[in-house]
């Protein structure tokens, strides 16, 4: 029998749906158990302006112990009305930094996928630990949500390891 | 639209250092609560040309 989603891929929260006009630090995750993890943000309209600032971070354990930048280069992201657009746009920020935003993205619906492999961490300086964060977006409402996507468990069973402990 | 320096450690945003373009009101937020510095103002559109004024010799050639 061909091996089921959850016996190969976990799902850990990063921030539940929320207004993100006020700051969303996302809950860690450690790559201890897996080899990449996707970090998605799913957002309803807001208004212009209002962009949402992603950003990641790394840290030696899920408590944010040493907390230091996490840089990404590429991301995946759909944009408009999400039941209209059917494909990923590849995005390619020119360099490698720790914060993604889209300056016409606000006022739109979006998907950001973010995929970080565990060996893009600080390994040698024993960074294991992801966590995705959103800024305060303004003064106006606009939903979202921030999800983790664990893929490439190193130990797979019927249940795949928690990755919000160290 | 205004650019800013991320100049305080606070969970959530962009690291110290980090540069951005933001919106205005982002801007005066951000600034204003001690997160960012302004690094440089928003661009203002540029004033028209005023109209050049007409050329009396060339009112004095019609005559």
């Amino acid at each position: 029998m061909a091996a089921r989603f959850a016996e190969q891929f976990n799902i850990a929260s990063a921030f539940v749906p929320v207004d993100m006009q006020t700051v969303q630090s996302g809950d860690w995750v450690s790559l201890k158990g897996y080899g990449k993890v996707v970090c998605l943000l799913f957002k309803a309209a807001g208004t212009a302006g209002d962009d949402p600032v992603i950003t990641l971070s790394q840290a030696t354990a899920v408590a944010g112990t040493g907390t230091k930048n996490l840089t990404f280069r590429h991301l995946h992201s759909k944009a408009g009305t999400l039941t209209s657009v059917g494909t990923w746009t590849a995005v390619d920020k020119g360099s490698a930094t720790a914060t993604y935003t889209d300056a016409t993205h606000a006022e739109v619906q979006a998907i950001y996928a973010i995929e970080i492999n565990a060996e893009d961490l600080d390994v040698s300086g024993g960074f294991d630990c992801v966590q995705m964060s959103v800024a305060d977006t303004g003064g106006n409402a606009q939903l979202g949500c921030g999800l983790y996507l664990l893929c490439d468990p190193r130990y797979p069973q019927a249940t795949v390891q928690s990755a919000i402990v160290d | 639209m205004p650019k800013i320096r991320i100049t305080d450690v606070r969970n959530g945003y962009p690291a110290v250092g980090t540069e951005m373009d933001v919106s205005d009101d982002r801007a005066a937020r951000w600034c204003g609560t001690g997160i960012a510095a302004l690094v440089l103002e928003s661009a203002k559109a540029p004033e028209p040309a005023p109209e050049p004024a007409p050329n009396p010799e060339e009112k004095k050639g019609k005559k």
